[in-house]
């Protein structure tokens, strides 16, 4: 009997340390790349806006070479202000789940009227001048949107959201039941729990800890490179702090643990009256 | 008395100590044994990305194996490994192994997707119709060489045709290893004004 019930603490353990694990992810998960404002705040670090920009006038440059039109045709048709708005609309996309499309108006417009400052639109050329007009305009939404992307992202982030708070309202009621189920497994000896508690900490936090240095030792998150330089500084921001907060999270647990085990071991150490009941239990 | 109450609160300890790693082991072979191979995929998917860009790095000295005509060490992408010269035109411009815009700025792109000088197939190169560049490629005709200076020797080649082709065609370009061929692309009409939508190819072969 007393195997048996040996066997469902741990299973109960077991279980409060998935959730554990669930709920502190998440909540690292909720507080970092879920959340629009860290995003922004992150994209103001790293300077995106600004990179973006740059990224942006020098994209336009390359079909400058082609188009045999003088580069004074790219003179002020986009702001850093615009790079910045048609950012955070993404965003807003994302995380609001709004449907903004990026308005590339603006520069449509001050491009042609650079272009009928220079007075070389004729009727022959004025095809490959809307085409070419097409082209800055499509530059623009590629370097801004990486548009191939963004409705899988859309889509991802609300299925990855809605799926989370189902799975976080599972796990409130199942962590809920299991230290219950620990409380009435320890009703002899409630002080039990603290160690059954600190077991399920230290499980987690080991867990963490392992899981991280996997991560860091398999994959040089420092050198990663996607779509451009700017977006691939931000995005190995964002993980690097994503990691450091879940080692964090690993190392504060394993603190707890740690602590609930010492204090259930002076309580061991200091209960003579229990000390036989405690050490037949044991 | 003492020395028994420590022995039970060790005991206490080790055995939350063992659950403890009992739990995790068992945690991490369930999730290895359900979604290993999808974590796998996912580490190679990030490793994929993960472009080691130490810059003390040297890089290894090109050569080629003149045995099975391969390179022994192949430049790494967006240096510059050669020089191309075309005296007809006046024009010696570095050689880039890559293809991005970026490259194109600095000079001529090797499509990373072609063969390198020396290695007996096609090999691909594109530029802007700049001044600085192919602005002059209509004053090219059929005899003319090209000179190619790699870190690893001098090939010259002739060019024995020139062709229009749509900017959509460029990567049907026949990429092959039974001759070498030196195609050279820019963008066409060469003083057009607006977006081009066609490119045209110079053909060399190898002379020496």
């Amino acid at each position: 009997m007393k195997v048996l019930i040996n066997i469902i603490k741990i299973i109960i353990i077991a279980i409060l340390t998935i959730c554990i694990l669930f709920l502190g992810i998440r909540n690292i998960f909720s507080s970092t790349i879920l959340d629009q404002s860290y995003i922004t705040s992150k994209l103001e670090e790293t300077n995106l806006y600004h990179e973006t920009y740059e990224l942006v006038k020098s994209n336009f440059e390359n079909y400058i070479y082609q188009s045999g039109l003088d580069e004074i045709v790219l003179e002020d048709i986009c702001t850093e202000e615009k790079v910045k708005n048609d950012l955070n609309t993404i965003l807003s996309n994302i995380y609001q789940g709004t449907d903004v499309k990026i308005d590339t108006t603006e520069i449509v417009d001050n491009l042609n009227k650079n272009i009928d400052e220079l007075d070389i639109k004729t009727s022959s050329n004025a095809k490959a001048i809307d085409q070419f007009v097409q082209h800055i305009c499509d530059e623009y939404t590629d370097t801004i949107l990486h548009t191939k992307y963004e409705t899988s992202i859309n889509e991802m982030y609300s299925k990855a959201v809605d799926l989370l708070e189902k799975i976080n309202k599972i796990v409130l009621i199942v962590a809920l039941v299991s230290a219950i189920l620990l409380i009435i497994l320890n009703i002899k000896n409630i002080s039990k729990l603290i160690q059954n508690l600190g077991t399920a900490l230290l499980a987690s936090s080991v867990f963490v800890l392992v899981a991280h240095n996997i991560v860091t030792t398999k994959v040089y998150v420092e050198d990663i490179k996607v779509f451009n330089d700017a977006f691939s500084n931000t995005l190995v921001t964002i993980l690097k702090d994503v990691l450091q907060k879940i080692q964090s999270f690993g190392i504060v647990t394993l603190v707890i643990a740690i602590v609930l085990i010492i204090v259930y071991a002076i309580i061991v150490f200091c209960k003579p009256a229990n000390a036989k009941h405690i050490a037949e239990e044991e | 008395m003492h020395n028994n109450k420590l022995v039970q609160a060790l005991k206490a300890t080790i055995s939350s100590i063992i659950v403890a790693f009992f739990i995790t082991s068992a945690l991490m072979l369930v999730i290895y044994l359900f979604c290993g191979q999808e974590i796998e995929e996912i580490f190679s998917l990030v490793s994929k990305v993960s472009i080691d860009i130490n810059p003390e790095r040297e890089q290894e000295p090109i050569e080629i194996d003149t045995d099975d005509n391969t390179l022994v060490n192949y430049p790494e992408y967006g240096t510059q490994y050669a020089t191309i010269k075309i005296d007809k035109i006046d024009l010696e411009a570095p050689v880039y192994y890559g293809d991005t815009l970026e490259i194109l700025k600095k000079g001529v792109g090797h499509s990373s997707g072609s063969y390198f000088p020396g290695e007996g197939g096609s090999i691909i190169y594109m530029g802007h119709n700049s001044k600085k560049m192919f602005r002059r490629f209509s004053e090219l005709q059929i005899g003319n060489e090209i000179k190619v200076t790699t870190t690893y020797g001098e090939y010259t080649y002739k060019i024995y045709d020139m062709q229009l082709i749509k900017e959509t065609e460029v990567d049907k370009l026949p990429i092959q290893k039974e001759k070498e061929i030196l195609m050279v692309y820019t963008c066409y009409p060469f003083n057009n004004i607006g977006y081009a939508t066609q490119r045209y190819v110079v053909y060399a072969e190898l002379v020496k």
